[in-house]
């Protein structure tokens, strides 16, 4: 049983803890009284936990004008050990800050305490906190503003840390940090708040924001100001408010994503500072400062970030063989028993040696061909786009039988129980014999299909170019049907619970593989024609934006994206650990399922278009270079 | 024993298949006139026969639920709401159930009524876009998770208008035949109990989980952070990111969902042997809290606890 759990009252505080409660509040001091027959009170300054501030006329330089900030502590506190320890905590703001002298730090001029309340007397900084400005202006601040208080900010630390003990601030954010007109900073509030909240009972909502893990541990030293120091500068530059995001969560909010003004060494140093781990961040102030002034030096005007640099000297492949056709290959290569099948848009459909990739035999259709083969036993099927669909003999190439469809075949058939299932522009989708080429049963859907059916057990799903899902039972008897806001040309992801779809529309589905309703989409920035594979609970497909996307299955959230150099309209093969997808910049991408992170590529000579073919050690890449490439991968 | 044979017999079976709702005749134009003759049944469009939903219990769900002001809250600030269709008719209609837990927390009766409108606001949204559709057959027009999540923030707005200074955790299931969609806010969890073991599906909107998750604190670490910070509840101005989680309910398994006030007095064994020695997950419910309050009852304490 967790003891703060059960506190006796839950109540809700956070972003509200630093208003004054209601029991709380004093009667406050009125414009005009005079303290100390000295300081005459002007207006309230602020309110914060415990203590009031206000602006005060010093009375006795009586030829200027001096203003001074006066802090008072507030004694209405009923319980009387927590008064006693505010005003201990009061007396050692006090007392540290009289010690200090450091410009961004204010001037302590007195200390006195009047009946029930204690005051300190403090130079007036003309100006605002970072937060009252960030409420008060639209728009991303200018990023040399920000550095600037950065630097001036990284200084103070240093002075404080290099007291003996050093001073941790531990509460560094930005209405703690107040700007003049001439753009210095101060720190002001050192540290009183802080007290009061180990009492806080029952349940709270929300967090500091700012704090780094380790100082709801109780632990505190100069690495915690940095990665406050972080947070301020990632809430500056975003304008994302960290007190309504989960805690420690900035690294899921890229700076430059919200701010591309942001130069990405600057976003790397603050990042940096942001670390979870305290040993992985800037370990002193000075050290921090001089990675901004070096960001800054290095500044180049804003472009794309460069996709991450791939290292192929150590690639784990070597190029086996290749095959050119004559004209481009956008359809996958199929390996069966040793011979790769390969079509092209030459008309033709080739056999070739897995071993050296030579030619064993080629079969000319009528048209280009724009789907693979699907291998049945004996022989191969495949749809051409003269609108006949093709049954060859696996041995020779031998024309078995064929059929004349009312359209154009994009599409590769899909083959279980003696049937060929695949549908054709003219809208159709068939199920044909295999043995004798016949059409067992066609289904009209309501426009072409180019997507070739996914199969689970006894279930189709096929798209169609007007974002109609079908599933269909291998009677064809339409079991449910959804509907996408734009075409759905990949082929869908079939499995036991879910059917997973990209479409045109930019947008991946996951449907109720027993119901066909939309569970959960996830928005991508261009057209999605990628064909999902799902892998342990992860879902992977490309985009036309450039990525490939790992979501998971259960939840739809992203797990991890990865930029390739062009867009990635090519269905991902995952293979023992590693995503392997290519892309419209000619490369093959080998990237770690589990993070995303590049492990090599390779680059053919055109867009890769198609998913590769794994057999026997060996990848198979078919290419619009007309290639085809056959890489063995090393150990 | 026809009544028998009726109930366990798979839907495929059954002669004479139930016509195609109009909706779903509407894509799905004629094949043209040049259609050679196919050998089987050639399905038409508009006469594309719906043939029914794979096979289902004909029966709804099993349920039962409890919840107590515990023996130190003056009052239960939890809030608890079931809805539940359950169908046996010509046709085929999944069972459909919702499911949800709040916690509130707040002073001056705000915990209460932030509690009380965040079920009620949940399951009235979910009943037009959801609930209705089903019953005419259709199914939602938007993905179920966008559904959940519109939902709590409707919620959310709402809590945030009528009662200031309010605040509330929810956990809700939406269980569709044996589908469950979970969405969360806050530290109210759902499981999945096993005969053998809690598994625990939802992950706390708190400080500590947070923690835990991101650096796999230790027992000892994590002993010294504070409990009772949640950074994400209804009724809280921080961007509200729900979440959300969809697993299969298994015959075998009972789903769970339940306050703090449960899961942070009763340890994990207590709670898996008393569901399990329960003739129903009504006594099971029942037993739960009476479990809770024999720990102490610091808390108000909400169980549901649901079966296929």
């Amino acid at each position: 049983m967790e003891s703060g759990t059960t506190g006796p009252e839950k109540r809700r505080t956070g972003m509200e803890t630093q208003r004054l409660d209601p029991i709380q509040t004093p009667s406050l001091l009125r414009a005009g009284e005079v303290l100390q027959g000295r300081y005459r009170i002007e207006r309230v300054l602020g309110a914060g936990g415990m203590s009031t501030v206000y602006l005060a006329l010093d009375l006795r330089f009586s030829q200027v004008r001096r203003l001074c900030a006066i802090k008072e502590m507030i004694s209405h506190i009923p319980d009387p050990r927590m008064r006693a320890l505010a005003q201990q905590s009061f007396e050692r703001e006090a007392a540290l800050l009289a010690t200090l002298s450091h410009p961004a730090i204010p001037k302590i001029y007195d200390y006195f305490v009047e009946g029930e309340r204690s005051y300190l007397v403090m130079e007036y900084i003309p100006g605002q906190d970072l937060e009252t400005l960030l409420r008060r202006t639209e728009g991303m601040l200018p990023v040399e503003e920000v550095v600037n208080w950065a630097l001036q900010i990284c200084d103070v630390l240093h002075y404080l840390h290099s007291q003996q003990p050093p001073i941790i601030f531990r509460d560094l954010k930005p209405s703690n940090i107040m700007v003049d007109p001439y753009g210095r900073v101060f720190l002001v509030d050192f540290g009183i708040a802080k007290v009061f909240q180990a009492g806080q009972r029952g349940t709270m909502i929300g967090t500091e924001g700012y704090s780094p893990p380790e100082q709801y541990r109780g632990v505190a030293d100069p690495r915690t100001d940095i990665y406050a120091l972080g947070a301020t500068l990632h809430h500056l530059l975003t304008r994302q408010d960290p007190r309504l995001e989960p805690p420690f969560s900035f690294h899921e909010r890229p700076i430059r994503r919200i701010n591309p003004a942001v130069p990405e060494a600057l976003a790397q140093v603050v990042m940096r500072a942001l670390e979870y781990d305290p040993e992985r961040r800037f370990q002193s102030a000075l050290e921090m400062k001089q990675a901004l002034l070096a960001a800054m030096g290095m500044r180049t005007p804003t472009r794309p970030a460069p996709h991450r640099e791939v290292s192929s000297g150590s690639a784990p492949y070597r190029v086996k063989w290749t095959f050119a056709c004559e004209d481009e290959v956008r359809s996958r290569p199929v390996v069966a028993d040793g011979i790769v099948f390969v079509t092209s848009y030459d008309h033709n459909v080739y056999a070739l040696s897995a071993e050296d990739g030579k030619l064993l035999w080629k079969f000319a259709t009528e048209g280009g061909i724009g789907g693979a083969v699907a291998v049945a036993s004996d022989r191969v099927v495949v749809g051409s786009l003269d609108h006949r669909l093709y049954a060859l003999r696996v041995e020779d190439g031998e024309l078995l039988w064929t059929l004349e469809l009312d359209g154009p075949i994009y599409t590769t058939p899909r083959i279980t129980a003696g049937l060929a299932f695949l549908g054709a522009d003219d809208g159709v989708f068939y199920a044909v014999d295999l043995d004798s080429g016949r059409v067992v049963w066609k289904v009209s859907l309501s426009a072409p299909i180019r997507s070739s059916a996914g199969l689970y057990g006894e279930t189709l799903v096929v798209g169609s170019e007007d974002g109609g899902v079908y599933a269909l039972d291998l009677q064809g008897r339409l079991r449910w049907q959804f509907v996408a806001r734009r075409g759905v040309t990949a082929s869908p992801w079939v499995d036991g619970e879910l059917v997973v779809v990209g479409s045109w529309d930019w947008h991946v589905y996951a449907l109720d593989a027993r119901t066909g309703w939309a569970i959960w989409r996830f928005r991508t920035g261009k057209p999605v024609l990628s064909s999902p594979v799902v892998s342990e609970g992860v879902i992977y497909v490309g985009s036309a934006d450039g990525f490939l996307y790992a979501l998971n299955a259960r939840t739809g959230n992203p797990v991890w994206r990865f930029q390739a150099g062009g867009q990635v309209n090519a269905p991902p093969l995952v293979l023992e650990g590693r995503v392997l997808v290519g892309a419209t910049d000619g490369r093959l991408y080998a990237v770690d399922a589990r993070n995303g992170n590049a492990l090599w590529s390779f680059q053919a000579g055109g867009p890769i278009v198609s998913a590769p073919e794994w057999w026997e050690g060996v990848l198979y890449v078919t290419s619009m270079d007309y290639r085809v490439y056959a890489l063995s991968l090393g150990a | 024993m026809k009544w028998l044979k009726r109930l366990f017999q798979r839907p495929e079976t059954r002669e004479g298949v139930s016509p195609v709702p109009p909706d779903v005749q509407r894509d799905v134009p004629g094949s043209g006139p040049e259609a050679p003759p196919s050998p089987v049944e050639e399905p038409r469009g508009g006469t594309v026969p719906l043939p029914p939903m794979p096979a289902q219990p004909a029966a709804g769900l099993r349920f039962g639920w409890a919840t107590d002001p515990g023996l130190v809250r003056p009052s239960n600030e939890d809030a608890v709401l079931i809805m539940h269709i359950a169908y046996q008719g010509s046709r085929e209609l999944l069972p459909l159930g919702l499911f949800l837990v709040a916690d509130g927390m707040g002073g001056h009766r705000g915990g209460e009524q932030a509690s009380d409108l965040a079920v009620r606001e949940i399951a009235r949204y979910l009943t037009t876009r959801l609930l209705v559709p089903h019953l005419a057959h259709r199914g939602p027009d938007h993905p179920i998770k966008e559904l959940l999540e519109e939902a709590l923030q409707v919620a959310n707005a709402q809590i945030l208008q009528a009662v200031p200074g309010g605040g509330t955790t929810v956990v809700g299931a939406l269980v569709i035949g044996e589908s469950v969609h979970l969405i969360h806010v806050g530290d109210s969890r759902a499981y999945l109990v096993w005969p053998d073991r809690l598994e625990q599906l939802t992950e706390d909107h708190s400080l500590v989980q947070r923690m835990i998750a991101l650096q796999g604190l230790s027992q000892e670490e994590a002993a010294g952070v504070p409990r009772n910070v949640l950074y994400q509840a209804l009724g809280h101005p921080s961007r509200l990111n729900p979440g959300y989680r969809r697993v299969s309910l298994p015959p075998d398994a009972w789903l769970m969902l339940c306050t703090d006030g449960l899961w942070g007095e009763v340890p994990e064994d207590r709670i898996l042997q008393i569901i399990w020695e329960s003739a129903s997950p009504h006594e099971a419910c029942h037993r739960l809290v009476q479990e809770a309050k024999d720990a102490g009852g610091h808390d108000n304490i909400s169980v549901i606890l649901i079966g296929r």
